[in-house]
């Protein structure tokens, strides 16, 4: 079986380190990390990602 | 250039040795006249830059083109260079770190390797053979925004810990 891999679009590098070990117990392995310019770039770039998603699994953590 | 008014080459009149001469503005007329050797590392840069973009229409490498410029300069580069390449049909190789270079949202996946330390040397890759490089460029990401953050050393952090 392939490994399951995902584009992590984070707020923070505590963000990500959390992201990082959730999807580590789903057995999900990160592609690509994107972010780590706060809460409004996240914001700014939803909809992209919303579109990337179409294409490949996005697992965006933001609060 | 920014804040030069006027550009020009002279000669030393007791050594014969040419200079650059540029007037700054400047609140004081003729107060902001300066040779190359007081100009800063940026300025220089620039000219430097500029020159060799206009002076043949050979293959031309340029190693990090952002070095001392301020991000305003850097982030107009890319579309600049691409004005100089496609009136002059010229291949212009450019390597960087920049972020606010790669920012520009004209910059294509496809002209765009990816080099990254390997084991055994480094490997190469277009960025937009990477499948979910190619499919966040075509959500509207930018190179800088996809790209980049894949060319961090491994380990960076470390440098956080030092005291």
């Amino acid at each position: 079986m392939s490994e399951r891999r995902a584009i992590l679009a984070v707020e923070d590098k505590l963000s990500e380190a959390v992201s990082i070990k959730i999807l580590e117990d789903l057995g999900i392995g990160v592609s690509q990390s994107l972010g780590l310019r706060g809460k409004g770039y996240l914001q700014k770039k939803a909809q992209s990602l919303n579109q990337t998603a179409k294409g490949f699994p996005v697992f965006m953590l933001t609060d | 250039m920014p804040q030069l008014e006027q550009l020009e080459f002279t000669r030393d009149p007791a050594t014969g040795r040419p200079h650059l001469q540029a007037l700054y503005s400047h609140w004081r007329p003729n107060a902001g006249l300066q040779r190359e050797d007081q100009f800063s590392d940026g300025t220089l840069r620039l000219l430097g830059l500029l020159w060799s973009l206009f002076e043949s229409d050979s293959l031309l490498l340029l190693e990090e083109p952002e070095l001392s410029l301020n991000v305003g300069i850097v982030s107009q580069l890319a579309p600049f260079i691409s004005r100089m390449q496609r009136n002059r049909r010229r291949q212009i190789l450019v390597s960087t770190h920049s972020d606010a270079l790669l920012t520009e949202q004209g910059i294509d996946g496809r002209e765009v390797l990816l080099l990254t330390p390997a084991r055994e040397g480094t490997e190469v890759k277009v960025a937009a053979d990477i499948d979910e490089v190619r499919v966040l460029l075509e959500s509207g990401l930018t190179v800088g925004e996809v790209v980049l953050p894949r060319t961090k050393p491994s380990g960076a952090e470390q440098l956080s810990l030092l005291e």
